[in-house]
């Protein structure tokens, strides 16, 4: 028989699990086949030395360390159940207040970005534009210091004209141009300028100064006439002098006159 | 200074002719300051100041002969006008050496040249500008003023006399006339564009109904006063005409 068949049978004989018949065959093969008591042998031997090793046991460390680390888990999961809320319905709410609370923090945190943009982009045109009136100005007051051409002192005042405040460097040299330019109209216009501005108490003490200083006919008319507008009771005092004097020509006597009693 | 005097014999040779004499000076910019009692100024293409004398009197006075004729101001006469002219560099002065005797000055100025006119006593007359697209500023106290084909800008003041200006088809900015008891009397083209003041404390303001004045608003309310304050043709130009006493005419060519 063959050799496989053999092993098998020799290995069920060993361990006596052969049934009478074909035990006794074996036996009648192993007295009449050399080989196949060679083979019995060698089977016998390792059967035996299988049985004989001891089974493969951790150590005893090994044992305590596992259950060290098995305890650590078990803990450690029992922790992160505490925040485990056992009804269903606390989880789904807990779960849909987060998602609203990070998407207002988000919202919030984009429209401060967006706002600082904003203001970044506004600080940056006030920029220019501060700039740009600063050049204006520059214009404006090289316009009013030209000496050759009246025309071009007016339009420098005709620019003041167009600003919706002036500073007081502006409100110096219209002063100065009222006070002491040698041309009426030029006078006039920056009286005109002046009149725009006239809430701004430099102003104010400016015109009740140039009152008392002009000597031009038709600026001081239209002086008078401004103070009794913005009814500036101080100015009662110049216009008196003003009436007394004997080189003011009539027209201005009169205005003078007629300022007293309008402020009186 | 250039100093051409046309030689009194070829005037005399040329007589009958009422412009008898004439003075140079070459400036085609800077000012002109006319210091005397009346005159007209004429625009001209050239690049000289030209003055010449209208008075009948051309005649000069033999017994002068090499002598120059002086004023209490130490003043010369140096054109033989009746005038002296003196070249401060860029302005040219001129003066008249009489007091209560304006000489009847005619110029010709060149386009670049700021054209002044002063003058403050009452012995004068009437200062005219024809054909001037000068700059042209005035002040005086008892002349009055006439303007014809003028452009701007102007400054003109008067205390006493009147102003009567015919503008060209082109103005420029800005234009402001003033006067404390004679009148304005202004022509515009139709068209012009103009950012308009006009005001008189105790006068009237006429103006030609073509013009359309958009009166300025304040908050959609108009301020109630004696002074007009809008636009022609949406606006442009500034033109300030500032009456005390006398009335303001506006009219339309």
């Amino acid at each position: 028989m063959e050799k496989e068949k053999l092993e098998s049978l020799l290995i069920d004989y060993i361990d006596n699990r052969l049934n009478a018949v074909d035990k006794h065959m074996i036996e009648q093969e192993l007295v009449r086949n050399a080989d196949a008591y060679k083979l019995y042998e060698e089977l016998k031997e390792l059967i035996q030395v299988i049985e004989q090793s001891s089974p493969m046991e951790p150590s005893q460390d090994l044992k305590i360390n596992f259950d060290k680390i098995l305890n650590e888990e078990i803990a450690g999961s029992e922790r992160s159940r505490t925040i485990f809320f056992r009804p269903a319905f606390y989880r789904v709410a807990a779960a849909v207040a987060l998602m609203i609370l990070s998407g207002a923090i988000g919202f919030w945190i984009s429209n401060n970005n967006e706002q600082q943009k904003r203001l970044a982009a506004i600080e940056r045109e006030m920029e220019i534009t501060r700039k740009q009136l600063a050049d204006t100005k520059q214009v404006m007051l090289g316009m009013l210091g030209d000496e050759q051409s009246a025309s071009q002192r007016i339009k420098g005042v005709n620019v003041v004209l167009g600003f919706s405040q002036a500073d007081d460097e502006i409100v110096a040299a219209l002063l100065n141009t009222l006070n002491s330019d040698p041309n009426t109209n030029v006078r006039l216009a920056a009286l005109d300028a002046l009149e725009k501005f006239q809430l701004d108490p430099l102003v104010r003490k400016g015109l009740i100064e140039a009152l008392a200083k002009q000597r031009d006919p038709m600026v001081q008319i239209t002086l008078i006439q401004l103070m009794v507008q913005m009814k500036e009771k101080e100015v009662v005092r110049d216009l008196q002098r003003i009436m007394d004097d004997a080189s003011t020509i009539q027209a201005v006597k009169d205005e003078a006159y007629s300022g007293i009693l309008k402020l009186s | 200074m250039k100093k051409r005097n046309i030689i009194v014999a070829l005037a005399l040779v040329f007589s009958g002719v009422t412009q008898a004499q004439e003075f140079k000076i070459a400036k085609s910019s800077g000012r002109l300051e006319l210091n005397i009692g009346r005159v007209t100024v004429h625009g001209h293409e050239g690049n000289e100041i030209i003055f010449f004398s209208n008075n009948r009197k051309s005649e000069k006075d033999e017994r002068a002969e090499g002598l120059t004729a002086v004023n209490s101001l130490g003043l010369v006469d140096n054109t033989g006008l009746g005038i002296n002219v003196a070249d401060k560099g860029n302005v040219i002065e001129v003066y008249q050496l009489k007091k209560t005797n304006a000489p009847d000055i005619k110029v010709l100025v060149p386009r670049g040249v700021i054209v002044s006119f002063r003058h403050e006593s009452e012995h004068g007359g009437t200062a005219r500008f024809i054909k001037l697209p000068n700059e042209i500023e005035v002040s005086t106290q008892y002349n009055s003023i006439e303007l014809e084909e003028v452009t701007g800008p102007l400054t003109i003041e008067t205390t006493y006399g009147s102003v009567t200006a015919d503008f060209s088809s082109t103005i420029k900015d800005p234009v402001s006339i003033v006067s404390v008891y004679g009148f304005i009397d202004v022509t515009l083209p139709q068209a012009t564009k103009a950012n308009l003041k006009l005001s008189t404390s105790y006068g009237d303001i006429f103006v030609a109904p073509e013009f359309n004045i958009a009166v300025a608003t304040k908050d959609g309310m108009r301020v109630y006063s004696d002074k007009i304050s809008g636009t022609i043709n949406g606006g442009g130009i500034n033109i300030d005409l500032n009456c005390n006493y006398g009335k303001i005419y506006l009219r339309k060519k």
